[in-house]
């Protein structure tokens, strides 16, 4: 590591969307949105194997209809879940991949793929960690430098767990992950950066963000640059995938009834019909009606149906309506009225449907929406100024700004009786540790077990277990006499600790917290980390066949019409011939052997046909010149081969 | 029970009005927020439980050349730990002194249990030990005791990771000046301010 490239280097936001991300760079004082290899801002959360190599972002979604059970997708929605996790049963049904359970206790959903024969397992990690990369080389190829440091964002009502995985998948793909940012907040400096607000007056805004797979709501203040988050509320599975669903779902039945077929058992025709949805949903927002069309669908049947606006609206009501209680929970939490909102931010692609705008326009009694920044890239952008701030590189209006985010959880452990008792309230500002002391319920009571829990019900039963851990060897004494201190310690990433110490002989036993459930260890990182190494070194080889292959075929044309410009006077008709079975042949090898062949292999052939031809040469020398050689220094050497001959 | 003197945490009068209160609470977060400092100690122990060496190159690069940094680099990982404390123990003085109601129970405590915890006291009656009382104090101490590079957390964070191979004893003089200079006032306000306050009556713990 050399201390100048170190100072090069820079540190990027990078939003990891559901559907879409997208990265940013806080550089020469303003911040880039970069665009990818196929000059989009934003790159679809793909990834697919195909025959011969592995695919991310706009490849692979653009072959996702001729190849859907090895594309994979929705990545987010499964991270840091278990396998048994409602949702993810729910999701598995609508997914054309295949997911399996790891068949361990933690019951980890693994993402099956094949791939050149071979049925390969992946964490919903890794497949983030893909994404990541792909973004991450996005901004290399901007920068011209080496980036190692990201600012990563989750939706704000992600749990301990999630946000573990997310870090983990940052890991993975070789990045140092300096904070995970909720993206409402970062939204919110978005929106921010755009109007003063160094000013002395306090304003409140409402982030409101809708994306393609979950939904979150918060309600910040802005004073002196200093964006302090108020509450939050959301729903982590809530989004544009789920209006695509629903319109899906619409065209199936509606297929069904015409032809009296299902069409559901056919992935191939389920993913273009998928397509065309959710461009219908898309072109809803601008248009009344749209017409779906897909051609032999199923079974040689044409596939079209109109969808009004308002079709559309009535089938995704229920989400819509949905969308709207935790509008109403975080203003609740923030204790604020709603005259006191000063400005309505709208994030996220499918806060363009006009009735999402209207139900929130009717809430807040007719108040004009802030469209100024850009739904779609705003948290990419937040979280790049978020990456500059942490980093130390931003300017001095960047480096005054300050974040002060919430925890969207209460969080507690398990007393007496199976209830929770909560240490760390919910919408509490991050970091902040909490201490309470507890003591034993027995005599001579030599250990406690801990167990910890996060939700807002009075039972922990009904609440989302976190962990457990045992606190061993406590001095024996009658109960109630020791002393043992709980403290929950909770990062700035929104990330929990929990320490529990005897006071007496000062034992002390701690977790972080989701190493417990379904975290991946220390050894599945490096595994991973080698994995992605070795596909990293796939992706390059396949790369570098291609070229070679081209290139040989290339090199046969040439061949080919070298021979064919000589007359007779200059090639005699023998060698004709033998330079000619020379060139089917490897034609022939290159249609058959030549498929699995590498680069060595190509490069192998070419220098043979080389050879054949130098040893022809020296009869039809100055002819063959221009056609085989591209420069005359080539040509030179080759004629000195053929004399040593 | 001895209350935790909120007020000299945020450095204002007990009479300050909540835009005051809510000023010095911003200016004294925009300086403890973890943010400023590149990291917590709970990503500090995630390295550790990694098994990796804490990634900071330049407390490698001081322990070559002396091995006597190794203390130091713990001191600063419990400085860093210490202001993270000292930031948590700022949210907590905010929360009771922005709300007016917890404010209003504050202040009768206060009253009832006649003024300040006695260790608070004690210091308050000695000179010396004054700016260990105030976080904004003892700040403005370890600005004034370095005058020339105007150390703050990062700065000397990123002057010695990046010069350390350029500048082998530049980083390791502020490094010792600076923790000798700042670990003298920032824990003990936060030790002080922590130690006895946090502990509440105990609820018992479910056992099996």
């Amino acid at each position: 590591m050399q201390p100048a490239s170190e100072e090069k280097s820079y540190a990027v936001g990078i939003d990891l969307g559901t559907t879409y991300s997208c990265v940013g760079v806080y550089k020469d004082g303003e911040v880039q949105i970069i665009a990818n290899d196929q000059g989009n801002r934003t790159t679809p959360s793909y990834v697919a194997w195909t025959e011969q190599e592995r695919l991310l972002g706009d490849a692979a979604k653009n072959q996702v209809a001729s190849n859907p059970t090895n594309t994979v997708f929705d990545a987010k929605r499964l991270i840091g879940r278990r396998f048994d996790d409602p949702i993810v049963q729910a999701d598995l049904k609508l997914w054309p991949f295949k997911v399996v359970s790891d068949g361990t206790k933690d019951d980890k959903p693994l993402i099956e793929i094949f791939y050149q024969g071979v049925a390969k397992k992946f964490h919903p990690e890794e497949i983030s960690s893909m994404i990541l990369t792909k973004m991450k080389q996005t901004a290399e190829a901007y920068l011209g430098h080496r980036v190692r440091e990201a600012v990563i964002t989750v939706p704000a009502y992600f749990n301990d767990a999630q946000r573990q995985a997310t870090k983990d998948a940052g890991e993975i793909a070789g990045l140092r992950v300096l904070r995970i940012v909720n993206e409402p907040t970062a939204a919110a400096i978005a929106y921010g950066l755009d109007k003063s607000t160094s000013a002395q007056k306090e304003t409140h805004i409402l982030v409101f963000d809708m994306g393609g797979g979950t939904f979150d709501v918060s309600v910040l203040a802005i004073q002196e640059s200093v964006f302090e988050v108020k509450a939050t509320a959301g729903d982590p599975h809530l989004g544009g995938e789920d209006f695509d669903n629903r319109i899906l779902s619409h065209c199936i039945a509606d297929f069904r009834r015409k032809y009296q077929s299902d069409p559901t058992r056919n992935q191939r025709a389920v993913r273009r019909l998928r397509t065309q949805c959710e461009r219908a949903k898309r072109l809803l927002s601008t248009q009344t009606s749209v017409t779906i069309e897909v051609d032999s669908l199923h079974e040689g049947n044409d596939f079209s149906i109109r969808l009004s606006r308002a079709k559309f609206e009535e089938l995704c009501l229920d989400y819509f309506k949905k969308a709207m209680e935790p509008v109403e929970q975080c203003l609740k939490d923030s204790n604020l009225p709603q005259k006191a909102i000063s400005d309505i931010v709208m994030v996220g692609g499918s806060t363009r449907i006009p009735k999402v705008q209207e139900l929130i326009k009717a809430f807040f009694h007719g108040k004009e929406l802030c469209k100024s920044i850009n739904p779609d890239e705003a948290v990419a952008y937040g979280a790049a100024v978020q990456a500059a701030i942490v980093s130390g590189h931003g300017s001095e209006e960047v480096q005054n700004m300050l974040l002060l985010d919430v925890a969207p959880l209460s969080l507690g452990i398990e007393t007496a009786g199976g209830m929770m008792q909560v240490l760390i309230e919910r919408n509490s500002t991050v970091s902040t540790s909490k201490s309470q002391d507890f003591t034993t319920f027995e005599d001579y009571q030599d250990h406690v077990d801990i167990s910890v829990y996060e939700g807002e019900r009075a039972m922990v039963k009904d609440n989302n277990f976190l962990g457990k851990f045992t606190l061993k060897d406590i001095p024996k004494s009658l109960r109630g006499v020791p002393k043992i201190q709980v403290t929950f310690t909770i990062d700035t990433n929104g990330i929990l600790q929990v320490s529990a110490e005897d006071a007496k002989s000062n034992k002390k036993s701690e977790i972080q917290i989701a190493n417990e459930k379904g975290r991946l260890t220390q050894n599945d990182i490096q595994k991973m980390l080698q994995e992605a190494e070795k596909y990293k070194g796939e992706d390059e080889i396949s790369k570098g066949d291609m070229l070679a292959k081209e290139e040989l075929k290339v090199y046969f044309q040439r061949f080919d019409k070298g021979i064919q410009d000589l007359d007779a006077s200059k090639l005699q008709e023998q060698d004709r011939e033998r330079l000619e079975k020379k060139l089917a042949d490897a034609y022939h090898w290159l249609e058959h052997d030549g498929l699995k062949a590498g680069k060595p292999e190509f490069e192998a052939k070419q220098k043979e046909l080389q050879a054949v031809m130098n040893t022809e040469t020296w009869t039809f020398a100055g002819h063959l010149h221009s056609a085989l050689y591209r420069n005359d220094w080539e040509w030179r050497a080759a004629l000195l081969v053929c004399r040593e001959f | 029970m001895a209350l935790p003197d909120y007020y000299s945490v945020l450095g204002v009068e007990r009479d300050a009005r909540p835009a005051q209160i809510k000023k010095a609470y911003f200016q004294l977060a925009k300086k403890m927020h973890p943010d400023r400092h590149h990291g917590t100690d709970i990503e500090w122990g995630n390295s550790d439980r990694r098994g990796e060496e804490p990634s900071v190159p330049w407390l490698a690069r001081l322990q070559e050349i002396s091995p006597a940094f190794g203390t130091h680099g713990r001191q600063l990982k419990a400085l860093r730990k210490g202001a993270n404390h000292a930031f948590e123990h700022l949210q907590k003085a905010y929360s009771v002194l922005s709300s007016p109601e917890k404010r209003r129970n504050y202040d009768a405590s206060l009253g009832k249990a006649g003024g300040f915890s006695s260790a608070a006291q004690a210091l308050r009656g000695q000179g010396s030990m004054k700016e260990g009382l105030s976080w904004l104090h003892s700040q403005e101490n370890v600005k004034g005791s370095i005058p020339s590079s105007r150390v703050s957390f990062r700065r000397m964070w990123r002057g010695t990771w990046n010069g350390s191979r350029a500048r082998p004893l530049f980083g390791p003089l502020i490094f010792v000046t600076g923790i000798f200079a700042m670990f003298r006032g920032i824990p003990m306000a936060a030790m002080y301010l922590l130690e006895d306050s946090e502990r509440l009556h105990p609820p018992p713990v479910k056992s099996n």
